[in-house]
């Protein structure tokens, strides 16, 4: 049973940029995957408001298909900005735990 | 709940549509979870597209978006002060429409401010500060002359009707009162649409003489 979506990380930005990393993906896809690993709902409204966001700042990219569903794909940039981002969330994390087991 | 969230995809703005809205819609088809929620998610995305492409439209569009919201608070403001005062006092619609003549003047000062980065159009917020007392006196005023009735005066000889000439005193200094608040709340309702109605074209003077006197000081480039 997954936790309520308040119990987890929401940045809908975040969740699209690791959710491409697998691969390019369609919209239904992100929403399918960002649910099944991390337990959020992201709206539909939400959800292409975050791709528009990420698409203007070259993050991601449409893929050429003939689909009417559009695949995106993660940018080079794109592929830095999440590295950087997790990078930053793993060493919050490990300071997190460490202050923890400190108490 | 997919049916209503497929039709909600047509109030998007034409340019989103053209962009995203076939892989949107086909994302929707897909989705089975759809529920309230999502129909909420998607009103206030549309809103927030709404609103951006306000404000990157051209000059043209949001001077049209910013003349629209100026003539719809002029309407309400007419219509606000025209209805008598049997009008004002039977029905909320009057004060509704008074009430909404200001932030439609002043949105349209701030379309057009956030358009143009001109800070002269934020006057229009200036007025607010009129409105706010002089509605709060007036909807008092109504309040307490709501529960009066007149009093029928029918022996003047007893202690009683001395009593109730008295009530009726009172009851006549709280009529003019009324008709005072009454007067003063209207005008003041009437002057703070004004001086919202004015300062677009006031702010636009502004830009207008600000242009010209940097024109004017700046050294020309040779």
């Amino acid at each position: 049973m997954l936790a309520p979506p308040a119990d987890r990380i929401s940045d809908p930005a975040l969740l699209v940029l690791t959710s491409l990393a697998e691969g390019p993906k369609h919209g239904y896809a992100i929403m399918a995957d960002i649910l099944a690993f991390a337990g959020v709902k992201l709206g539909p409204g939400t959800l292409y408001g975050t791709i528009q966001r990420l698409e203007e700042r070259k993050l991601l990219q449409p893929v050429q298909s003939d689909d009417r569903r559009q695949p995106y794909e993660l940018t080079p940039d794109g592929q830095r900005h999440i590295r950087e981002q997790l990078r930053m969330l793993q060493s919050v994390t490990q300071l997190g735990f460490q202050r923890l087991e400190a108490l | 709940m997919k049916r209503l969230c497929l039709w909600l995809t047509r109030l998007y703005p034409r340019a989103w549509r053209a962009r995203y809205g076939v892989e949107y819609e086909e994302l929707l088809r897909q989705w089975e979870h759809a529920g309230p929620g999502d129909a909420t998610d998607m009103l206030l995305h549309c809103l927030a597209v709404w609103c951006r492409s306000v404000y990157a439209a051209p000059q043209r569009f949001a001077t049209m978006t910013a003349l629209a919201l100026l003539l719809t608070g002029l309407a309400c403001a007419v219509a606000a002060t025209q209805g008598s005062v049997a009008l004002w006092q039977s029905s909320g619609l009057f004060s509704l429409l008074a009430l909404a003549a200001l932030p439609a003047a002043c949105a349209a000062g701030v379309v057009t401010a956030r358009r143009t980065g001109a800070v002269h159009y934020g006057l229009t917020l200036v007025s607010l500060s009129l409105l706010v007392p002089a509605a709060a006196l007036w909807m008092v005023s109504l309040i307490q002359a709501a529960g009066a009735q007149p009093l029928p005066i029918q022996n003047m000889a007893t202690p009683a009707a001395v009593a109730a000439l008295d009530q009726e005193v009172l009851y006549r200094q709280m009529l003019q009162s009324r008709e005072f608040a009454l007067h003063w709340g209207r005008f003041s309702i009437w002057a703070a649409c004004l001086a919202a109605l004015l300062s677009w074209p006031l702010g636009w003077l502004c830009v207008q003489l600000d242009r010209r006197w940097r024109a004017f000081t700046s050294p020309a480039k040779t």
